[in-house]
């Protein structure tokens, strides 16, 4: 891998990162449309309790980590090191976009 | 499991029991979530209770203050608990 591939994936590392904090007293109510309100019920009943309000906690954040949302669909499935797998009949096939859509929301709300 | 990578609750929530979603009510300020004694700022340390005055104007937080813990059990600090008074603007 040559020094501009290097620098260019770090750089995109780090834009990625940063704090993962996403408060409301500090950043304000993230603006969720009918959607996402039904996704931040999914990540309520099955993420918050790991990753509060998508910070690190049990579990690393993911609020400074702008994963695609089929590699956040595959982890869900998956699960990843000692993150459970949610199967379908947890969360369903449909649940799973909302639930994206949410996390893009609050990742978003800075 | 049983250890964290970033410190849990030292913060007030709101949880809307009928949706189960809990938001932040009141925090520290940084980029970091944890207790006031570890962020080396004022604010919150290790608030346990709460409780609206009667007219409903105020929010009481008791703050237990600065508890550590290592294998040898838990080691409270005397005198830095408080009780903090959140208001309206």
């Amino acid at each position: 891998m040559n020094r501009g591939a290097v620098v260019t994936l770090l750089f995109l590392t780090l834009a990625g990162c940063g704090t993962a904090r996403r408060s409301e007293p500090l950043v304000g109510p993230a603006p969720l449309d009918a959607e996402q309100v039904r996704g931040e019920r999914v990540f309520m009943e099955f993420c918050h309790q790991c990753h509060p309000g998508g910070d690190a906690g049990l579990a690393l954040a993911i609020n400074n980590k702008p994963l695609p949302g089929a590699a956040i669909k595959l982890q869900v499935r998956k699960g990843v090191g000692q993150m459970p797998a949610f199967a379908e009949d947890v969360i369903p096939d449909e649940a799973l976009d909302p639930l994206v859509s949410y996390m893009a929301a609050i990742r978003k709300n800075r | 499991m049983g250890k964290v990578r970033n410190p849990v609750g030292f913060k007030i929530v709101r949880v809307d029991p009928e949706t189960g979603t809990v938001t932040d009510f009141a925090v520290n300020r940084g980029g970091q979530n944890g207790p006031a004694s570890l962020l080396k700022s004022g604010g919150l340390e290790r608030p346990v209770a709460v409780r609206f005055a009667r007219d409903g104007a105020s929010l009481y937080v008791v703050d237990f203050g600065v508890l550590t813990m290592d294998e040898k059990g838990s080691h409270p600090v005397r005198g830095t608990g408080c009780v903090w008074r959140i208001v309206r603007r």
